[in-house]
């Protein structure tokens, strides 16, 4: 039998305000494949992950199919998205100190996802957060403090643990490093990378920066307009883009990376 | 020369937030900098979050005084009291143009405020439109306000507005971080072009060592506080001294698949 991928999307449309934002995409990730998409802003690019997360935002339609482990999301009510959360999707959005409940401590926050999707006790969630925290490389005391006293690189972690507490089949990510200096970036990337691995979750991750893409992704999608302009394996796509847009975007992410001269 | 900026031994601390939402704990931003800028020469200061670039910004515009030691632009003293010819030889673009044009006015209006203030003289209507046309835009936009723009226009404004009153320096607090690549790219170009042609001195706060290095010939990188290294940015890059350094270009992702 061939597994259900992790994440099947069939000719998604979104439209706000009778505007197509997302213009039939179609997209298959398979189990733990990792995928990015890329594209200039007011592609699409945040609408997709809303879409294949469930959680498009009021005032958007969608039609078409997004099934997330043999659930359809599109048109589902409230309680069907709620199974699929957790188990099924999560997601790390860009800045979780808007994510984060300001005044309450991180440990009940971790905890409330592991209550509310896994039945965990109070004393069996507290045990779990101490090894949530752990596996992103936080000391459990943490679970103490509240997230202003935390930097934002320690908040995204926070999300990330978070995110992958209920170990997902599909993890949605939308650019969750844009908000964090390079050195942080790149070692949240690192913590992400490893944890996909030891988890098995599949990745959707939205990005503008072809340097995280090429970290973290095995495959690619451009969208410019809403419409996919170009796929295919992150090494060949960046090695020789086709369409302008793809074009634009690596000469773009270039003038980022120094010239070291010896 | 008289160098542009001078700092000797600045130091600033902060409170920051503790163990409950209601508690304060002081935090050192900078611990004795000293740093010299000399005239004529662009300036990049780059370092990790938290290692003190926008403070040692705040102190170099005379925003805020220093706990400790002295600030000096062109030899003269400078604080927020007596910031001396400083806000007029200065022009500044922020990180973010959402927030840092007034929605309320017109951006016409907007280029046109520091003129007014520093009572620049000539015609200010002719100038506004020769800066927009100068920054790429239509100067019949002078009269629709921000919201009607898209973030790399926004900033092309805030840039036409910083260059308005004919700056010597031109300080940038990450004036590309918030924009998407492919504008970033065009705002880096013209921004090069337009420091080249009126001769004016870019001090540029980046975590984007790339930009630096395409923009600054000098590089000062900030670690903890204090100044780990300062340099040409081609020499600094080649052959970091510091950790600090080390770390910055180790962080640097290639877009290219090894």
């Amino acid at each position: 039998m061939i597994p259900e991928p992790a994440a099947d999307v069939r000719d998604v449309r979104v439209a706000a305000a009778g505007t197509t934002l997302v213009d039939g995409l179609t997209l298959t990730v398979g189990v733990g494949e990792r995928w990015g998409v890329v594209g200039p802003s007011g592609a699409g690019k945040s609408l997709t992950a809303a879409a294949v997360a469930g959680l498009l935002p009021p005032g958007t339609a969608a039609t078409g199919s997004v099934r997330v482990g043999g659930t359809e999301l599109v048109g589902a009510s409230e309680s069907a998205l709620a199974s699929v959360r957790g188990r099924g999707v999560a997601l790390v959005a860009q800045d979780s100190a808007v994510a984060l409940h300001p005044l309450l401590t991180i440990g009940r926050q971790l905890a409330g996802p592991l209550r509310r999707h896994q039945g965990l006790d109070r004393a069996a969630a507290r045990a779990r957060v101490a090894e949530l925290l752990t596996e992103v490389d936080l000391p459990p005391e943490l679970a103490r403090a509240r997230p202003a006293q935390l930097s934002g690189g320690q908040r995204q972690r926070v999300a990330l643990a978070g995110a992958l507490a209920c170990r997902p089949r599909l993890l949605v990510a939308d650019e969750p490093t844009a908000a964090l200096d390079p050195p942080v970036a790149r070692a949240l990337l690192d913590r992400l990378d490893r944890s996909l691995t030891a988890t098995g979750t599949a990745l959707l991750m939205v990005t503008h920066d072809l340097g995280v893409l090429a970290a973290v992704c095995e495959h690619v999608v451009v969208l410019a307009g809403g419409r996919v302009v170009e796929s295919g394996p992150v090494p060949e796509v960046l090695a020789a883009p086709e369409h302008e847009v793809t074009r634009a975007l690596v000469d773009a992410a270039r003038l980022s990376v120094p010239e070291v001269r010896a | 020369m008289t160098a542009t900026f001078v700092l000797d031994g600045v130091a600033r601390r902060y409170a920051v937030p503790g163990d409950r939402p209601w508690r304060r704990v002081p935090r050192v931003a900078l611990d004795g900098v000293d740093l010299t800028v000399p005239a004529g020469r662009d300036l990049a200061v780059v370092g990790a979050s938290g290692s003190g670039k926008s403070t040692l910004l705040r102190l170099l515009l005379a925003l805020e005084a220093p706990d400790a030691g002295t600030v000096s632009f062109r030899g003269e003293t400078v604080s927020p009291r007596d910031p001396g010819e400083l806000r007029r030889a200065v022009g500044v673009v922020a990180q973010d143009p959402g927030s840092s044009l007034d929605p309320r006015l017109p951006v016409g209006a907007s280029i046109r405020e520091p003129l007014e203030c520093l009572a620049v003289p000539g015609d200010h209507g002719a100038r506004v439109a020769e800066l927009l046309d100068a920054v790429g835009l239509d100067p019949a936009v002078a009269g629709r306000r921000p919201a009607g723009f898209s973030g790399g226009e926004r900033q092309r404004i805030a840039l036409a507005r910083a260059l308005a009153a004919r700056p010597a320096v031109l300080v940038g607090d990450e004036p590309f971080s918030a924009v998407d690549p492919t504008t970033r790219r065009r705002l880096v170009t013209l921004v090069g072009d337009l420091a080249r042609a009126s001769g004016t001195q870019l001090l540029l706060v980046t975590h984007d060592l790339g930009i630096a290095q395409r923009l600054c010939a000098d590089v000062a990188v900030l670690d903890a506080g204090r100044v780990a290294e300062t340099g040409p940015v081609d020499d600094v890059f080649a052959r970091p001294a510091a950790d600090a350094t080390r770390a910055l270009l180790d962080a640097v992702l290639p877009v290219e698949v090894a």
